[in-house]
């Protein structure tokens, strides 16, 4: 909840106090500097625990399997959809 | 090219910092640090979307777009779950309950954790974090050689919080703000269709 509050906080900023090109470049490089941090403390959390580590060999091909076929299938109607679904004009 | 490699880079060393230099002991002030970059990282998507003429313009075509988008990864992702739930021998209730947690791997594990068995909840748990980490490297590669609404897909639930700041990069306000809202949609839905998916 408090993440929403955070992006729509954000948006009404941006969309009521007209922000310079600068600051918005600013905030560009410090938002790439965030995700890093944040995807290496999730490849921490990740690395820390020690039930995932453990179980890998036994659920690790499962769940690869789900994950590829779920991320593919999603990709391939979703790309279908739009082909087939959206006059762009 | 660049952005997917740095992306790769530091969750890998992260994995291997989290294996080899902190103790589990640390899980929770970890999950503090990482719902403080995600909460100063969403303001800074906000602002960006904020300053955008185009966030706000179009609302029905975006309608148009959203449903489209939603309801093809709502089908994809379950095509998906039932072939690797017929590959791996797994009944199609199960198969349905861990795909349609879309991403989010705090959540769904947990659900499946009380109402199924403890291997269905860790597969669940593992299938969602690895399609989070699909999606942060698929984003990019989608968004630069397909089109920018196909890399919208991979995201799932996760379209709202951590792989939104991606979509943001790698796309325009324009389909930030359409992948927001599926992630919404998505997010809202997950703690039905596990419970009533595995249910069946």
């Amino acid at each position: 909840m408090s993440l929403v509050i955070s992006l729509v906080l954000g948006m009404g900023i941006g969309f009521f106090l007209k922000l310079n090109k600068n600051i918005l470049k600013i905030n560009s490089k410090i938002q790439l500097l965030i995700l890093i941090g944040l995807l290496f403390s999730m490849g921490m959390s990740l690395g820390i625990n020690p039930d995932i580590i453990k179980n890998l060999k036994t659920i690790g091909i499962t769940s690869l399997i789900f994950s590829s076929l779920t991320v593919f299938f999603s990709i391939l109607f979703v790309f279908l959809f739009h082909k087939f679904g959206v006059k762009e004009s | 090219m660049l952005f997917t490699l740095i992306i790769i880079v530091a969750v890998f060393l992260g994995i291997l910092t989290g294996h080899f230099f902190i103790s589990p002991s640390e899980m929770e002030n970890l999950n503090l640090i990482s719902s403080y970059f995600l909460t100063v990282l969403l303001f800074s998507v906000g602002l960006d979307l904020g300053s955008s003429k185009d966030t706000f313009k179009d609302i029905s075509k975006k309608g148009k777009l959203l449903f489209i988008l939603t309801s093809a990864v709502i089908l994809g992702t379950f095509t998906g779950g039932l072939i690797a739930g017929a590959i791996s021998n797994m009944h199609y209730n199960a198969s349905l309950a861990i795909a349609a947690g879309f991403g989010w791997y705090s959540l769904a594990p947990v659900i499946l954790n009380k109402i199924a068995t403890a291997e269905i909840a860790a597969i669940a748990f593992l299938t969602n974090i690895l399609r989070e980490v699909f999606a942060i490297i698929l984003i990019p590669i989608l968004a630069k050689y397909v089109n920018f609404f196909t890399a919208l897909a991979p995201g799932g639930a996760t379209s709202m919080d951590t792989t939104l700041p991606i979509v943001s990069r790698a796309t325009d306000p324009n389909h930030s703000v359409i992948s927001f809202l599926n992630g919404a949609i998505l997010t809202l839905l997950v703690p039905f269709l596990v419970n009533f998916l595995y249910s069946l």
